[in-house]
């Protein structure tokens, strides 16, 4: 017995042994690796500067150095379908001007990478570039795990920084830090169903001038017995729509408050109550609304490009996007976004950052713009004639100059805001609550939510 | 005494060691680690900070927690006498078929269990779309008005007791109907001697003889009905930031502790939520143990 026992103490020690041989080996590989790979991004930001100098984003002389992987975390919708292939047709030349570069791309919802950051932060396994909304910009900021890039922002020729928009180059510096390179835009916009509109008798080369044009205009779309447009009580994204379209309005934060006042929110929400004898029930969100407005039985579908699609998809469909109608004549409304590109503070750094000035520069985003019909914040690549000829972009990137932002950017502003927004619509919809009311309410709520920051 | 054991047993002992150490690593560590989280300020990155019961006393007093609290508890209160029912009924039901029909009515009840939660999800929100759903549209030509089964906070509630009731109901029959099965013949064969009908079969034989498999079911029913999570999330388009819809007419404890995690980056909030959910679960599951036990005595 004592012999058996002995037997098993010994083959369990030598399997120890064998094991945490094995596991220094590995850990002096893995070493090896890294400071072989961390030495890359020196060459790599040295072949960056030097090509900097000479041509913005020129990656011809970036072949030397040790071989670099970059993890590249995109939205879903850039990886598949026709944003997927130029995506990969974008990285492709990357990879051929920088052959020691390969690029993993990893598409992911927009809540997955962000949740995906944040448990990264812990467990250290994050992607080298990644994109994200500006309106979560902060939430992963304040963990201290976006690079500031402000150096190699800088080092970048002037003619290389002055092609973005101002406002979102500034929207991603805060404190004498800078988080990343702008990257796309968008606004909502409001699309029409052109045939439900001739069949109400009304011209849509008019145009829609403010919101009582609008709600004569969804009444002569309901007396023709079809409906104007779904229920955008359901969600705190389709109230700002309406919100944007008050002249004035400022989503931002001062003080810990909400910058939006309860005479604005009061003013969507009697809007939203106006409109609604007119309105389906059914949410935009709803493929039953999509469904109607793509077989003439709906007339106006306030959404965003990312819709534009679907409704392409369908023979036959006439219709335009326009932008969305604002409370009075000279002011259009809707709300805005836009993505931007974020690196991680890993070895591949320098890697990702020669990707991610690459991706943004003005070649691809007229690309971009002018073949998928997405605004980006490259001015110089949404000014080109070519990007300007796909309507959809001309008419977001206008919208993007109105309206209002979907949040306060890189400061303490959760998206959680958005649900007292939409909690108080339904009560004044329903009738339980008036406008003014219930406007109130909501205000308080969303600075009882910011003051819980 | 414990040499002599630990030399009789050892072999045996060795054998169970990889089991142990997968459950202390999986089950046991992360259990013991919520709870120390849950007396911490921690964003996932920064060291903690110790804050003692403050992360309980945030979440007691939280109005969401109170709404998550009552919505759970009203699910409850529908989910699972209905849902027991309903499987009970089809059990009983399909039991009475026999070779292929049986087979094929319990594959067809539990075909929805199978049926990945996000798909399922997707066609119930087609369903009870207002006015072009087929629920409405059915209800409509019945003379009723359509129901914003999804928005409105009234009947939202009902929407996830619907789409559950429709997803696990097949899954409890199976439990029930193997416990069916199990039962001897003879009790049958005597009680139709006796000339009893279907009606006194059930109530009299089969269901007092059901009862160890209905009380595993009745408690699986009580610890997944009070962590629901997936059908509301998906019902209601939650995501990180807002969950449960209007008026949060389907947020649910675990949805919330979802958005305290990842929405709101309060990991020792959500941890607290959990730990106090995870008592409730305790408490419930106990009681219905004792409350067993004591009508065993009775």
């Amino acid at each position: 017995m004592n012999k058996k026992l002995f037997s098993v103490a010994a083959i369990l020690i030598v399997l120890s042994m064998v094991l945490t041989a094995c596991g220094s080996a590995a850990a002096t590989t893995a070493a090896a690796t890294e400071s072989t790979t961390a030495a890359a991004p020196t060459t790599a930001a040295a072949s960056t500067t030097a090509a900097a100098t000479t041509a913005p984003a020129s990656t011809t002389d970036a072949s030397a150095g040790a071989p670099v992987k970059i993890v590249y975390w995109t939205f879903s919708d850039y990886t598949a379908g026709a944003p997927g292939d130029m995506m990969k047709e974008f990285i492709n030349e990357f990879e051929a001007q920088n052959p020691n570069i390969t690029v993993e791309l990893v598409g992911k919802p927009d809540t997955d990478i962000e949740s995906g950051l944040i448990a990264g932060a812990s467990s250290g396994q994050l992607p080298d570039l990644f994109n994200l909304a500006y309106n979560a910009g902060e939430d992963v900021t304040s963990l201290g795990i976006v690079k500031d890039v402000s150096s190699m922002w800088n080092a970048m020729p002037e003619d290389y920084r002055q092609q973005f928009s101002p406002k979102a180059v500034q929207g991603l510096q805060v404190d004498d830090k800078m988080y990343g390179i702008p990257f796309t835009a968008y606004s909502a916009v409001l699309y029409r169903n052109l045939t439900v509109l001739k069949a109400a008798g009304i011209d849509p080369s008019a145009g829609i001038k403010d919101w009582n044009d609008w709600l004569s205009q969804m009444q002569k779309v309901q007396t023709a017995g079809y409906k104007a447009m779904g229920n955008y009580t359901g969600d705190g994204w389709f109230i700002m729509i309406f919100l944007g379209g008050i002249q004035g309005v400022q989503n931002d934060v001062v003080d810990g408050k909400t910058t939006i006042t309860a005479d604005q929110l009061a003013k969507a929400y009697d809007f939203l109550k106006s409109a609604s004898p007119f309105c389906t029930d059914a949410s935009p969100a709803d493929q039953a609304t999509s469904d109607l407005f793509t077989t003439n039985k709906l007339a106006f579908f306030p959404s965003g490009p990312w819709s534009d699609p679907t409704f392409k998809a369908v023979q036959g469909l006439d219709y335009d996007a326009v932008l969305i109608p604002g409370e009075t004549a000279d002011y259009a409304g809707g709300v805005h976004g836009g993505e931007f590109f974020g690196l991680t503070d890993g070895p591949n750094a320098e890697a990702a950052w020669k990707l991610a000035t690459f991706l943004a520069d003005k070649e691809q985003m007229i690309r971009f713009g002018a073949q998928l019909g997405r605004a980006n914040f490259n001015d110089a690549a949404m000014s080109d004639a070519s990007v300007q000829a796909n309507a959809l972009v001309a008419v977001t990137s206008k919208g993007a100059s109105m309206g209002m932002p979907d949040a306060a950017y890189f400061k303490p502003f959760p998206l959680k805001v958005r649900q007292p927004l939409t909690d108080y619509a339904i009560q004044v919809v329903k009738g339980s609550m008036t406008s003014e009311d219930a406007a109130q309410k909501a205000i308080d709520t969303i600075n009882d939510i910011l003051a819980s920051q | 005494m414990f040499r002599t054991l630990m030399r009789k047993n050892l072999k045996h002992y060795l054998m169970l060691v990889p089991f142990f150490v997968f459950f202390v690593l999986f089950f046991l560590w992360p259990i013991l680690y919520g709870l120390g989280m849950s007396l911490a300020k921690w964003n996932g990155v920064q060291p903690p900070v110790f804050v003692g019961f403050q992360n309980y006393i945030k979440v007691i007093h939280s109005s969401d927690f109170a709404l998550g609290m009552k919505n759970m508890v009203h699910f409850v209160l529908l989910a699972i006498p209905l849902g027991i029912g309903t499987a009970l009924g089809l059990a009983l039901l399909v039991a009475r078929f026999r070779g292929f029909w049986q087979s094929f009515f319990r594959a067809a009840y539990f075909l929805p269990f199978v049926i990945p939660i996000f798909l399922s999800a997707l066609i119930w929100r087609w369903l009870l779309t207002p006015e072009y759903g087929f629920i409405n549209v059915v209800l409509m030509k019945l003379g009723l008005q359509s129901i914003d089964w999804i928005s409105d906070p009234k009947y939202m509630i009902y929407a996830v007791v619907l789409v559950d009731l429709w997803r696990a109901a097949g899954f409890n029959m199976v439990l029930l109907l193997a416990g069916i099965k199990s039962i001897p013949e003879d009790y049958y064969e005597a009680a139709k001697v006796d000339g009893v009908n279907p009606w006194q079969e059930a109530i009299h034989i089969t269901i007092p003889l059901l009862e160890p498999i209905l009380f595993v079911v009745i408690v699986n029913a009580f610890i997944s009905t009070i962590q629901m999570f997936d059908v509301p999330w998906l019902l209601s388009r939650s995501d990180y930031n807002t969950q449960g819809g209007p008026l949060g007419g389907m947020l649910f404890p675990v949805m919330d502790i979802m958005g305290r995690a990842f929405g709101s980056i309060k990991f020792g909030e959500a941890a607290a939520y959990s730990v106090i959910l995870l008592l409730i679960c305790l408490v419930v599951t106990v009681l219905q143990f004792l409350v067993r036990r004591w009508h065993a005595q009775k």
